[in-house]
This record gives C-alpha cells, structure tokens and sequence, in this order.
C-alpha cells in the first residue's frame, strides 16, 4: 500500500469531515497516479473525480479500501485516518498545500523512521504552490 | 432575494475581570445593546451605513454543544476554558443551514447573491456581528492598504518577546481581507491577539478562501465578536461558515476562537496585559522600542498604533523597503509601486516593511 494524503503545512488533511482544501491541478496528479497503479478511496474522496478524465478505470471505492489494497496500489486518505496504516506502508505520498488549514484530522510527517526521498513542487490552480513530498523507510 | 441579515443580539455575559492567560469562562449572560445590521451592495466593500431593510429576524437554529445565542452570539458560559488549541468546534453542523438552502433557491433563481454587512460600533465603541455571502466577486483585487488609523475598542500597543512579530495585539479582521476586500472598515475591525489572529482565524480564512477561489462557489461566512460584558476587548470570535452551492459539503464549520495570547494574561474589560508569571505590567504602550523583527506571515492582519512619532515615508511596495521622502531611492520608485506613508516607523515595520540602508528613516 502506498498513502496518499494532501496536507497543510501541520499535516491537517481534514477538518469536520471534510478535505482542508482541494485543487484541480492535484486532481489531476492523482488521476495520473491512477495510470500507474490502482488508486484506492471512500466514497467521499471519489466525489472528488466526478467530471475529471478517468480514462483508465483505475479508480477503486470501498469504505474499507485500506484492507483491499495490496501491495504497490495507492490509497487515497482524505476522511480516513491514515497513521495507523504506516505499518502496512510501503510508501507515503503527501501533497503539500504550503498553507495553514485548521484540522482535526491529520497525517503525521514525517513518520518516525522514514525518510524523504523526492520532492517536487508545481503550481495550482487555486493554490499558488503544491509539493508533492514522497517517503520511504529509513 | 437576499439571505437574510442578522439584527445582532449578541448575548452577552458577566464579570470575570482579569482572567489568567487564555480562560474565558463566564456566567450570567446579558444582553448586548442592539445594533442593526447594514449591507453594502453586492461586488462592492465600501463603508457601510444604516439599512433598515437588512434587518431581520433571528436564526431559529444553534450549535448543539454550546449554548448559542441568535445569530452567531454565544454564551460564554458554554465555553470550555482554553486548553491550549486556539479554537474549540461548537458542533459539525451550521445555524446558517437554512438560510444557505434559501441563497441556493436565489441563485438557482438568477439573483445576485453576494453580500457584505457589517453591524455599527455600539455605544462602547465595539464591533457587532459581521455576515457576508462570499463569492469570487467580492474577494480583493488590489494590494491590502493601510489599517493603522483605526483604533479598536480595548486597543493597546503592547510588545513581548515572547509574540511572533512582538506585538501582543493585531487590528483583527473580523471577515478576513482575503475573503471580501473589506480593509480599513472600523466595523471590521478589533483587538486581538497575535495567536488569535494568526493561530486562530488565518486558517480557516484559508480554508475558505482556497475554497471559493477553486470552485467559483460562495460561501455564507459570519464572525461574531463575543465580549462579556461592557469588556472592550472580546474574549473570542464565533466563526461559522457554510458553502451555498453544494449545501456545506466543501465548507462547514461553527467554532469559537479564542482571542488569548499562551503566557500572557489580559484584561479584557481594558485590553491591558502583563506576563502571565508576573504581577507588574511588562510593557506599556507605545512605550516599547522599535524592533525590525515583526514581520507578519502572509495573509495576517497586523497593525500597530502610530504612537506619537508620525512622519511621512515612502513605501516601495515592491521591494518592501521604505524611504525618507528625500531618500534618492524614493524617486526611483515606479508609480505602481509608490505608496506615500504617514505614520510610525513601527507600523511600517510591523506591516513587514524594512527601512532602506541607504537613507536609514
């Protein structure tokens, strides 16, 4: 399982059941994201895609998507709490909002004894800068 | 048709004088004198004045965990003590549900449906409930300008070394700059703390405005200063927003922000303070010396009283540099970038603004 989360600057990723912030520009990284693996997430999160370019139908919803997903494939975090999956993880995406959001859900980064291993930064549509931070073990 | 504005009965509470650093809890609520809401037209963020066709009745809906008040007041008493997060939620669902379903019903209608209101200073001089209906079309298009002249009730320029940007208290926009445009409103305008502001507001100020900027959708958005009292200062903002266009599936939330600042104990009946650990005031105002540290984070609202050392300066809004007017750097400035400054050194500085080498005002 990879974890994918977007989070502000605290690691927020939702606030009363809902995502901090979205971005059609990230939208659409995760469509891609679904080009190269099977991109997992509740039901909530696939609203998300309504109207975006799902062309390959890599896109998989279950409520417990989490305890589906094998090894390699992406799970989406956004209303699911996310930390008591690290064990599983083989990866952590986290896509940075370089923003302030109040949360009362959250991923916690980095991970204790995992590392940074890619960063990259592009510009949004409603957020002037998103990085996408990517971890592995240490 | 509009939504409907709120006549502000802030409910508002009893006698706690000096609190310890951050507690607000109260007792015996009393009513706030009664101030009609007024509303600026529609794309517009000009000075408000009376509308006696803005005022309406009272939401008949509350936060269930906190004993609410009509139309974003609070009782204090309803309030947990802070514990060391800046906001508490007074609940996953929104007063403003209906008269969100009655804003879609207008638009789907093809109505206008922004709006801005703004209640007048009370007979202390306070900020009353602030309500606006936010879309794309009220949001800034220009460079925030200057807030220094408006004076807050409870205003004091205090500064502990202990503050991010040293100034205990910000001119708080009660409805965010970013979110309508609305600057040097005084009824938008009170005395918070840094932490409130900063901590407390900014980030669901955000989370708002990030919202409507990527869907075009508005948002119904009301902040209600809360005092206790004749209090000048408020012991803390009740925000509540809700997302017309998906009915609060994007943006939901009712919370009370606490205006405290960690380590610090403020009187809220006159906005004086002293160090929590220590029984003689640490500061006074406009008593402190300037500091070239107080540079605010990015979308915060700061300002600091002008104090008695007003002169004029030139701002280079482009570099962030200001000059003496006869600074040869000052003449260089393009046009688009000049802005002529009357004030204190201070509140360039604490508006993020640097002194230029060269001339050194």
């Amino acid at each position: 399982m990879i974890i994918v989360a977007a989070t502000d600057d605290r690691g927020a990723i939702a606030f009363n059941h809902r995502r901090v912030s979205s971005d059609r520009v990230l939208t659409a990284w995760l469509v891609s994201l679904a080009q190269e693996s099977r991109l997992w997430m509740n039901e909530y999160s696939s609203r998300l895609f309504e109207g975006a370019d799902v062309s390959q139908p890599h896109i998989s919803v279950d409520p417990d998507f989490p305890e589906r997903a094998a090894p390699g494939e992406f799970c989406l975090f956004e209303t699911t709490p996310p930390d008591r999956w690290l064990d599983r993880a083989e990866r952590v995406i986290a896509a940075r909002w370089n923003r302030r959001y109040p949360g009362d859900l959250f991923l916690t980064l980095p991970p204790d004894e995992w590392k940074l291993t890619k960063r990259r930064e592009f510009p949004g549509y409603s957020h002037e800068k998103i990085t996408i931070e990517e971890y592995t073990r240490a | 048709m509009r939504p409907k504005l709120s006549a502000l009965a802030a409910l508002l509470v009893a006698a706690l004088l000096l609190l310890p650093s951050c507690i607000v809890n109260t007792s015996d609520p009393s009513a706030n004198p009664q101030v009609n809401v007024t509303e600026t037209a529609p794309g517009t963020s000009a000075s408000v004045s009376p509308s006696p066709s803005a005022s309406v009745s009272a939401s008949p809906s509350a936060s269930p965990s906190a004993s609410t008040g009509s139309e974003g007041g609070l009782d204090l008493s309803g309030i947990a003590e802070f514990a060391g997060e800046p906001f508490i939620s007074l609940g996953e669902t929104s007063a403003l549900e209906a008269e969100a379903a009655e804003t879609l019903a207008a638009l789907e209608a093809g109505e206008s449906i922004s709006f801005e209101s703004y209640s007048p200073l009370d007979s202390l001089g306070r900020c009353g409930v602030t309500f606006a209906c936010i879309g794309t079309d009220l949001m800034p298009t220009e460079e925030r300008g200057e807030i220094g002249q408006v004076k807050p009730s409870g205003w004091q320029t205090v500064r502990y070394d202990m503050v991010d940007g040293k100034y205990l208290y910000n001119r708080c926009h009660l409805i965010g700059f970013q979110l309508t445009g609305e600057n040097a409103n005084e009824q938008n305008l009170i005395t918070g703390t840094r932490y409130m502001n900063v901590d407390g507001m900014l980030p669901f100020e955000n989370m708002v405005a990030d919202y409507i900027k990527e869907t075009s959708n508005h948002v119904l958005y009301r902040v209600t200063p809360v005092f206790d009292g004749d209090d000048l200062v408020a012991r803390g903002v009740r925000m509540e927003a809700i997302s017309v266009e998906d009915g609060g599936e994007g943006i939901l939330f009712d919370v009370f922000v606490y205006n405290c600042q960690p380590g610090i104990e403020i009187d809220y009946a006159t906005g004086e303070s002293r160090l929590a650990d220590e029984s003689s005031p640490s500061a006074s105002p406009s008593s402190a010396p300037s500091s070239p540290s107080a540079t605010p984070a990015p979308g915060v609202d700061t300002g600091v009283d002008a104090g008695t050392a007003a002169a004029d300066y030139i701002v280079n809004t482009s570099s962030g540099k200001f000059h003496l007017p006869d600074c040869p750097s000052a003449a260089k400035i393009a046009e688009d970038n000049r802005l002529d400054f009357s004030g204190s050194r201070d509140e360039l500085i604490a508006q993020g603004y640097s002194p230029c080498g060269n001339c050194d005002p």
